[in-house]
């Protein structure tokens, strides 16, 4: 399965969730498909658990995605850990599995050799995780975490993008500064739900007791 | 021995800034804050296995409209180090960062510790306060807070062993 063509079957599900994406291509390919604004897009690699949680536990009543991938979970294993312990209902935390670190020159990664992320996430303590390898079952599975209560955790074995990559790569993703990015999706937030969510320092200052 | 007094009163001075999610990590200092943060109904406590997560989920309650702060002793600071510069400040997040001071003066545990901690927040340009008498707490968590949303980064709290 391609990473590409699977989002494309469940995008439209996303539509009032707001969304952590990991570095790398899946940016790209998640942005094509909706607006950048509904998405933060993450640099440090790994950290998609642990910004997704951070925000499923601030806004408990709207599920939160978080778009990973292998070498990202890897890297930051206490992010299920967390989750495991934690147990936020209203998080969806989507792995795509190529198995190699592809946006940093395909050098394999640990999933690629004996790691079991299913196996990682059920041993956590997050009891919902399901390992796809077909677009229909990865489209269930993202369909059924939005109906049911999480954390959902969805590994989807999905092909190394490659040379394969579509010509609309960036056509509709307009690159953006990073805190700039950061405050578009707050302001999105906002819009969303419906108050307040950036503060300033004066918002602050006044609010002190 | 860390006091339960002491505790609350850091945890008072977290509620009145508004500080509504604290991630933490636990140190034989921190015991008392810690038990105290999950017997209090205004504060998420979110308990990690790993410092740097930490950085991720003040930054996730933040970008949702929460104040967070991040409670952990310094090598966890130093466990963070990574995250604080990509998110935190590439992002330009604030966030509390309370830090047991492991290793200052009256501390014998991590010497080491003790010497790189503050050079290294200096390093990250994260503005850092020594707070080492109970009485400055509500100056330091509130102000420090109000700096840290002014700045648009992190700003450190040093607890020292003495006012815990």
């Amino acid at each position: 399965m391609k990473r590409f063509d699977a989002l494309k079957k469940v995008v439209h599900l996303f539509n009032e969730t707001p969304c952590c994406v990991t570095v790398g291509a899946v940016w790209v390919e998640w942005d094509t498909l909706r607006p950048a604004d509904q998405s933060f897009h993450l640099k440090t690699l790994g950290s998609g658990s642990s910004v997704g949680l951070g925000m499923a536990m601030a806004i408990p009543n709207r599920k939160v995605g978080i778009l990973d991938g292998d070498g990202a979970v890897t890297m930051n294993i206490n992010g299920l850990v967390t989750t495991g312990r934690v147990r936020p209902k209203n998080l969806i935390h989507m792995v795509f599995d190529n198995k190699i670190y592809e946006s940093s020159g395909s050098i394999p990664t640990a999933t690629a050799y004996n790691v079991d992320l299913i196996k990682v996430a059920l041993g956590v303590g997050i009891k919902s995780a399901r390992r796809v390898n077909t677009i229909e079952s990865f489209v269930d599975a993202v369909e059924n975490a939005f109906k049911t209560d999480g954390p959902h955790f969805i590994l989807a074995e999905v092909e190394p993008v490659g040379a394969g990559a579509p010509a609309t790569y960036g056509a509709n993703a307009k690159r953006v500064d990073d805190v700039e990015g950061k405050y578009r999706f707050m302001r999105y937030l906002e819009t969303l739900e419906g108050r307040k969510i950036y503060e300033d320092a004066i918002d602050v200052k006044q609010s002190l007791r | 021995m860390p006091s339960t007094d002491s505790a609350k009163r850091i945890i008072q001075c977290l509620k009145n800034a508004g500080i509504s999610i604290v991630a933490s990590l636990p140190d034989a200092a921190l015991v008392a804050l810690i038990n105290e943060l999950d017997a209090n109904n205004d504060i998420t406590h979110i308990p990690l296995s790993r410092e740097e997560e930490g950085v991720g989920v003040c930054t996730g309650a933040y970008l949702a409209g929460r104040r967070a702060a991040l409670l952990m002793q310094s090598a966890g600071l130093l466990n963070s180090c990574n995250a604080l510069t990509t998110t935190a400040l590439q992002f330009e997040i604030p966030m509390i960062l309370l830090v047991l001071h492991a290793g200052a003066i009256g501390d014998m545990a991590f010497p080491k510790l003790g010497q790189v901690t503050e050079p290294v927040l200096d390093a990250l340009g994260i503005p850092t306060y020594i707070l080492s008498d109970l009485d400055d707490a509500p100056a330091l968590v509130g102000g420090g807070l109000v700096q840290a949303y002014n700045m648009k980064k992190p700003v450190a709290i040093l607890l020292d062993k003495a006012v815990l």
